[in-house]
């Protein structure tokens, strides 16, 4: 069974990250670059990245490099790319191995959940997984009414009759351990400070109560849990 | 959250995506849609139709998100301006009304559009040909603004401060700076685009324009300025959008690098549409083009692949920044066609036959290509 810290992911918008960057030196390759702790003093502070589950641990192969089976390569992504990344970004990005390995690294040092050791069987995965001889399939399309509404307050949403109090004992103690203790994000699990999703009631519960991706579900909570949680979270800024 | 505070950030979230009712192919456009890059955050790339009037339609300009929207409470929001300048002040989107209203058109092209052509291929969001369009932008002259604020004379740079949040305090956050000059020359502070309230798959309740400037600089979901006398010291100024000064082979390594500003010399065939069938005889091929260091003076389009070259018809550049439409007559005879379009600009830089390539899969503006097929 994999432990997985699990969190609310799925609509709430996060980094992009989609561009690679040069490197102003130009000494090493552009998508390898570590942000510089000067640019935030957040980032200096920033946590550790947790170990990414045992189950991923790729094998050695006859070459020497590590490889990923499939299913291992599909919970790798999941694990450490889509809770940022939607999975049009990666499937059409048909880089190769070296171009990868960059991303890796580049995401790995702003938090992503790739334990070191992994970063070179991870970018063996994708590129033989997304190879750069295809193309990508084509890509879908959405009308910009659909796109807002996904990241737009609901309808009504402004008002919930919860308890701020409870819901911070509720956060921290279900909850923090992935997003941070001020929901400001780690590694493992997206910033919720004016995130959409806490003014979409409707799709929260369901995240709540059911889980998605690495969320997990919290069947037990009630809804007053839930407009617990909500009046606690709309209050951050 | 007042009542009058709710109905506030749903009319910015619900209401800002109907736009400017009226505009010229406003039906036709609302049934096209917006090709997904990425999901979450949002990169959506316009369809080359998009770009044909004079002004993009809201509802089919591209939009590039980095950490995609907060939800802003419009009735607490207020622009923080900090750092070199009299003193630190709070101004609400009323008092901003109220200090200044211009407006201006200008091109808004992500610095990536046409990072998807690039051989070899570059990681990021697989942007063609669209991630670009018009608008009609409305809002403050930060120049006004500034003058109001009493920034001090010693100030170099205005750093816009976002209100997205990066998904983790491990994730930089996206700053970016522009020098003085530059914010005084004819930056806008928008919360109006082609008539219609800033959606806010567009920036609202405030975003940066920059005219002939990257998309990189038009901040969006603005909640502060800080002016100062350097450039932000984080990633995405010291690191990120940078371009080689020298050029370097496809899959090499820059040396030295620049700051992304200007856009390149560009232009774009919008009609016909790559793959078209046309029949033979009278056929109007357009487009549009553009450039942030000065007018487009020459669009030339050669219907052998490059081979050849003749002068389409452009119109006036109307605002600096601003995109140039330019047509072309053709009397089509039957058979299988390469169009391509080149620009020249005021000072003699022309669209080059390859793109410059870089690792970051920037400024593509090598001349465009369209594959057209005409019968009899």
């Amino acid at each position: 069974m994999i432990n997985r810290r699990l969190h609310w992911l799925s609509i709430i918008v996060v980094a992009s990250c989609a561009a690679p960057q040069p490197s102003p030196s130009g000494a090493t390759p552009a998508t390898s670059a570590a942000p510089p702790a000067a640019s935030s003093p957040s980032v200096a502070q920033a946590p550790t990245p947790p170990p990414v589950p045992t189950a991923l641990a790729a094998q050695p192969s006859a070459a020497g490099v590590q490889s990923l089976t499939t299913q291992e390569g599909v919970i790798a992504q999941g694990e450490a790319c889509l809770s940022c990344h939607s999975i049009q970004l990666i499937e059409s990005s048909r880089i190769g191995e070296a171009g990868w390995k960059a991303e890796m690294i580049k995401m790995r040092n702003w938090g992503a959940l790739v334990d070191e050791n992994k970063v070179a069987p991870f970018a063996s995965w994708f590129a033989g997984h997304y190879p750069a001889t295809e193309p990508p399939a084509a890509a879908k399309q959405i009308s910009a009414t659909e796109a807002a509404a996904a990241v737009a307050p609901e309808r009504g949403s402004g008002t919930i009759h919860g308890d701020g109090q409870a819901g911070a004992i509720e956060y921290t103690k279900d909850c923090a351990s992935c997003h941070g203790a001020g929901a400001e994000g780690t590694g493992g699990g997206p910033v919720l400070i004016e995130a959409p999703v806490l003014y979409q009631p409707g799709r929260f519960s369901t995240l709540i109560g059911k889980g998605e991706g690495r969320m997990p579900a919290y069947p037990q909570l009630t809804q007053v849990d839930i407009n617990n949680l909500l009046e606690y979270l709309r209050g951050i800024r | 959250m007042t009542e009058n505070t709710r109905r506030e950030f749903i009319r910015i979230g619900l209401v800002s995506s109907v736009a400017f009712l009226g505009w010229p192919n406003r039906t036709q456009a609302a049934a096209k849609s917006l090709i997904v890059r990425s999901a979450r955050p949002q990169d959506l790339e316009a369809p080359i139709a998009a770009l044909l009037d004079e002004y993009t339609p809201n509802d089919i300009f591209f939009v590039r998100s980095h950490f995609g929207p907060p939800v802003i409470d419009l009735g607490t929001w207020k622009l923080r301006i900090e750092g070199m300048v009299e003193r630190t002040v709070d101004l609400s989107m009323e008092q901003l009304r109220k200090m200044g209203n211009a407006k201006t058109p200008a091109v808004l092209q992500c610095s990536g559009n046409g990072r998807a052509l690039f051989r070899p291929k570059v990681a990021g969001a697989q942007w063609e040909r669209g991630a670009v369009g018009q608008a009609l932008w409305r809002g403050i002259r930060l120049s006004d603004l500034l003058a109001q604020v009493g920034a001090s004379s010693q100030a170099r740079f205005v750093t816009f401060l976002p209100g997205d949040h990066p998904m983790a305090p491990s994730v930089p956050k996206f700053l970016r700076s522009i020098p003085i000059e530059k914010a005084r020359e004819d930056v806008l502070l928008a919360w109006e685009m082609n008539g219609a309230a800033l959606p806010l798959l567009h920036g609202a309740p405030l975003r940066a324009v920059v005219p002939g400037w990257s998309g990189n600089h038009w901040v969006k979901w603005l909640r502060g300025l800080r002016i100062s006398d350097q450039e932000d010291p984080g990633f995405y100024m010291q690191t990120g959008y940078k371009f080689p000064t020298q050029p370097i082979p496809p899959g090499g390594k820059p040396g030295e690098v620049k700051t992304i500003t200007a856009i390149p010399v560009k232009s774009l065939i919008v009609k016909p549409q790559e793959g078209a069938q046309l029949q033979k005889g009278l056929q109007t091929i357009q487009g549009v083009a553009f450039g942030g260091k000065g007018p487009i003076a020459k669009l030339e389009i050669s219907l052998d692949g490059g081979a050849s070259w003749q002068l389409a018809k452009l119109d006036r550049m109307k605002a600096r920044g601003a995109w140039q439409r330019w047509r072309f007559q053709w009397h089509a005879q039957p058979g299988q066609y390469l169009l391509r379009a080149k620009a020249t600009d005021s000072s003699g830089e022309v669209q080059p036959h390859d793109p410059s390539w870089n690792p970051g899969g920037y400024l593509h503006n090598a001349w465009d290509l369209v594959r057209c097929e005409v019968t009899s």
